[in-house]
């Protein structure tokens, strides 16, 4: 992909959803690495997240919610046409990024579809709170042997924190 | 790593972010991960009580240079300290360099 990127920039013709979608990835991995130490601040038991080597894997699932909640805003700002461009381009680029990651932003999507349609998302401070819920529920089905990692599945507050940065950062990507 | 060791590994980080050539997002990536690895061991220590509203409200930064952390500022007091760091670790500014 690299390549193709080489060869199509040198004569003008990388697309503008390609250039997009690859900046998205980045400022969406930028941006979960700097969630963490605030976090730490607030929640002094995610050390455990650190101490147990988990630390890429939690930037990784924060990055694909990042990923995933600026995607579900792409039909609101665009005409079909423009909408499925900027997917699969963000898909390639995701692919790129790590091979598995545009399974799990699928996940993401329908988790948050599901609670959207059992209208258990109806506001912003919702959406929040079930972005950081995925994240955990994600990290623990990931490392069950983890059991230390079991105590952070039940914690509304921290979901809520963390999935407040990701809204307060992406929910309005395309407007700016 | 004590306070001097600190101070080395902050002024190194900052040659590194001021020779950047370009706005490489891996290149800062990777030196946000390495300045987030030496604070997780420092936190214990020098970094708790700083609170969700602070970290909300704290900098911006509008460009790669005031990435750049203020060694006179670090050496004052450990409040500004993590103000500093704060702002290198902060969500929002850093996103508008590649905007």
């Amino acid at each position: 992909m690299k390549i193709f990127n080489k060869i199509f920039k040198k004569k003008g013709l990388v697309k503008n959803e390609t250039i997009e979608a690859n900046k998205i990835i980045q400022i969406a991995n930028m941006s979960a690495v700097t969630y963490y130490m605030p976090l730490l601040d607030e929640f002094p038991k995610l050390t455990i997240i650190s101490d147990s080597g988990l630390l890429d894997e939690f930037d990784s699932l924060v990055t694909l919610a990042s990923v995933g909640t600026i995607m579900t805003q792409i039909p609101h700002s665009f005409n079909d046409t423009e909408t499925r461009k900027y997917i699969s381009a963000i898909n390639i680029a995701l692919l790129n990024w790590n091979d598995g990651s545009p399974k799990q932003v699928i996940e993401f999507g329908n988790y948050i579809k599901n609670l959207t349609e059992e209208k258990k998302i109806n506001n912003v401070d919702e959406l929040s709170q079930s972005i950081g819920t995925w994240i955990f529920l994600e990290l623990y089905e990931n490392n069950p042997h983890n059991i230390e990692i079991e105590i952070f599945t039940n914690s509304p507050k921290l979901f809520f924190v963390l999935g407040s940065m990701i809204t307060q950062t992406f929910s309005n990507y395309w407007k700016n | 790593m004590d306070k001097n060791e600190f101070k080395n590994y902050i002024e190194n980080q900052n040659e590194k972010i001021k020779n950047l050539t370009s706005n490489d997002p891996k290149i800062v990536i990777d030196i946000l991960k390495d300045v987030r690895s030496k604070l997780i061991l420092f936190e214990t220590n020098d970094f708790r009580n700083i609170t969700q509203k602070r970290f909300f409200e704290s900098g911006k930064i509008t460009s790669i240079s005031t990435l750049e952390l203020d060694i006179d500022q670090l050496e004052n007091n450990s409040e500004n300290k993590h103000n500093y760091i704060q702002q290198i670790l902060t969500l929002g500014g850093i996103i508008s360099i590649f905007k």
